[in-house]
């Protein structure tokens, strides 16, 4: 821990005294007072040992905290606490700023059950051991509320599969900043070489939780001598996080074994779904599976798109670089790509801004045997996969009653107007054919 | 001519002491600030014996100043790590090095404070836990459960680096 905390700095406004520590002393110096003088050191000591402690501690690397944590309870008490400073300092030092976000640490202490938060810049310490005392250290270790972030923050990078996700938390982002390891595509890269990465299956390990990327850059600088909770508390907020980011995303249709038969049995199935419904959707992001292996049958496309009611707009143009087979979405207006539509104002493309993913199918061998093309996705309101968007009004019981369906009567719908091909249907299918 | 600050002690007994002196305490620099060199300062949490060590380090440290000493400590001999003077001075018995750390935070000298803290640490610095009881007297207050308890923890902190 770098740099000291004084009485000054540090104001702990209750009463130290809760710490019950038990100094004995049974040798008597020269010079030391009886035993009425030294139960009033004694006592004296117990309330200004406290912070003299953070000051001796702050010598101990986190070997030596550890070591020292299981001398006393008070020792363990200061221990803990100054571990926690040293670690919260590393992640300073780690990641960006960190006074903006909010950090709760629940710490298993054993002399009083504690929780501490670090706030604003601001720690609040909060011990329940009968009656509720509360310290409010008015700022954190000058080493720390002091010491500038020195580490160039990493430009965001993201999969555009998740490009509309909101601006919402501050912690969040600085999160997915050090994602440098990610195997994500590169920003700027064209629909079409997206695509070509999802065919050739090099993009698929997105949706894999197990290849999450790594929380912290591997090349971090600082020494990572000892191992603390903090690191695996941090570890699972992250993924926890994440997974519950990913459970939000929720994919209308569930496999590529879907198929659509015909145009009016899309338009009969494709409604609007309000992000409101979603938590009661039974689909996630967990049950998609991209079957790479039917390289001939179906390609699918995650695309963030703009419906206004009757069609889809966008310009962005897809190849799915096969023999024969091009998939093209086309915005009849040209106007809208996916830049254009992050500076919409909100109001107008809340509602309207979703991912749709489009299933091409060929020359369905079903028992409707008509001919699908991309015109019959496009030309509707599809909404074939949602993307729920957090900065929404969730509320429920807030909700107004509207046209659209809910849930259950999509899935009815659905379940009518999708007509789910098996994987041996698929195979043959030729997308030489499609229509652009 | 310095202007001379008079101290008060514990035992109620004076001190004279040049301001450029006690100026290296906060507390007592924010005394003159307000009340100004004319009226005495009373330090009732320090005796006469502790305060004229803590005086003796505020002249030497005016003329040799001390470095700030890395944290952590790399090394347990403190001679390692700072001037001679600077060790002899803290190698005193242990409740006049805790009197002197509770005077020092009482005053606000951080340089005596960091340096009687470092003190300290050298003696806990590579000792086991026994040792650390027995140097300073402490009572273990931790039950076997608690003490149990603590190992897991570290030992669930490190498997999960791991």
């Amino acid at each position: 821990m770098g740099g000291c905390c004084t009485s000054q700095s540090i104001k702990i406004k209750a009463k130290v005294s809760v710490v019950h520590t038990t100094i004995a002393n049974p040798k008597k110096y020269p010079g030391q007072r009886g035993i009425k003088g030294r139960s009033r050191l004694k006592n004296r000591k117990q309330i200004k040992l406290y912070p003299v402690l953070i000051n001796i501690f702050d010598y101990f690397d986190l070997e030596d905290l550890e070591k020292v944590a299981r001398v006393c309870k008070l020792f363990c008490s200061v221990a803990t606490m100054d571990a926690l400073y040293q670690k919260f300092e590393q992640m300073i030092d780690d990641t960006s700023d960190c006074r903006s976000s909010r950090m709760s640490f629940q710490m298993g202490n054993l002399v009083d059950e504690e929780r501490i938060d670090f706030v604003n810049g601001k720690i609040r310490i909060e011990r329940n051991s009968g009656m509720k005392i509360i310290e409010e250290l008015d700022s954190i270790h000058p080493a720390i509320s002091t010491k500038p972030s020195t580490k160039p923050r990493v430009s965001v990078i993201r999969p555009p599969i998740f490009n509309d996700i909101p601006e919402e938390e501050s912690e969040w982002n600085d999160q997915q900043s050090r994602m440098t390891d990610m195997n994500a595509p590169k920003p700027n890269r064209s629909i079409q070489q997206i695509l070509n990465d999802y065919i050739n299956g090099s993009e698929l390990q997105v949706f894999k939780r197990q290849d999450l990327p790594k929380i912290i850059q591997e090349n971090n600088d600082f020494n990572r001598t000892k191992p603390t909770r903090i690191d695996s508390l941090k570890s699972k907020k992250f993924y926890k996080k994440l997974s519950d980011r990913l459970n939000q995303t929720h994919v209308f249709s569930e496999a590529m074994g879907d198929a659509y038969t015909d145009s009016q049995h899309i338009n009969d199935g494709i409604m609007t779904i309000e992000s409101q419904e979603l938590p009661f959707f039974p689909y996630s992001i967990h049950n998609f599976r991209h079957n790479q292996n039917q390289r001939e049958n179906s390609i699918s496309l995650f695309r963030k798109m703009q419906t206004n009611g009757s069609e889809i707009t966008d310009n962005n143009q897809v190849n799915t670089d096969r023999e024969g087979s091009i998939l093209s979405i086309r915005n009849p207006s040209r106007n809208s790509s996916i830049n254009k539509l992050k500076q919409l104002p909100n109001v107008g493309r809340k509602r309207n801004s979703h991912f749709v993913r489009l299933d091409l199918i060929k020359n369905l061998p079903g028992r409707f045997g008509s001919k699908q093309s991309i015109h019959s996705i496009q030309k509707a309101p599809s909404l074939v996969s949602i993307r729920e968007h957090p900065g929404e009004d969730n509320n429920i019981e807030t909700l107004q009653p509207s046209n659209h369906l809910n849930v259950k009567n999509i899935i009815g719908q659905k379940r009518n107007s999708f007509y789910p091909m098996d994987k041996n249907q698929l195979k043959g299918l030729d997308l030489g054919s499609i229509k652009e | 001519m310095s202007t001379m600050v008079k101290l008060i002690s514990q035992e109620g007994e004076i001190i004279e002491v040049d301001q450029e002196t006690v100026m290296l305490s906060v507390l007592i620099k924010s005394m003159i600030d307000d009340s100004g060199t004319e009226e005495d300062i009373p330090l009732p949490n320090v005796s006469k014996s502790i305060l004229e060590k803590v005086l003796e380090f505020c002249k030497h440290i005016k003329e040799h100043p001390l470095q700030e000493i890395e944290k952590p400590l790399k090394s347990a001999n403190l001679r390692d790590i700072i001037p001679e003077w600077y060790d002899d001075f803290v190698d005193v018995e242990q409740e006049t090095l805790f009197e002197v750390i509770l005077a020092a935070n009482y005053l606000d000298i951080k340089p005596l404070l960091e340096l009687a803290c470092a003190k300290v640490a050298t003696m806990v610095k590579g000792k086991s836990v026994l040792d650390v009881r027995k140097t300073f007297n402490i009572e273990n207050d931790l039950t076997p459960e608690e003490e149990a308890q603590i190992l897991e923890e570290n030992k669930w902190a490190e498997e999960a680096i791991q």
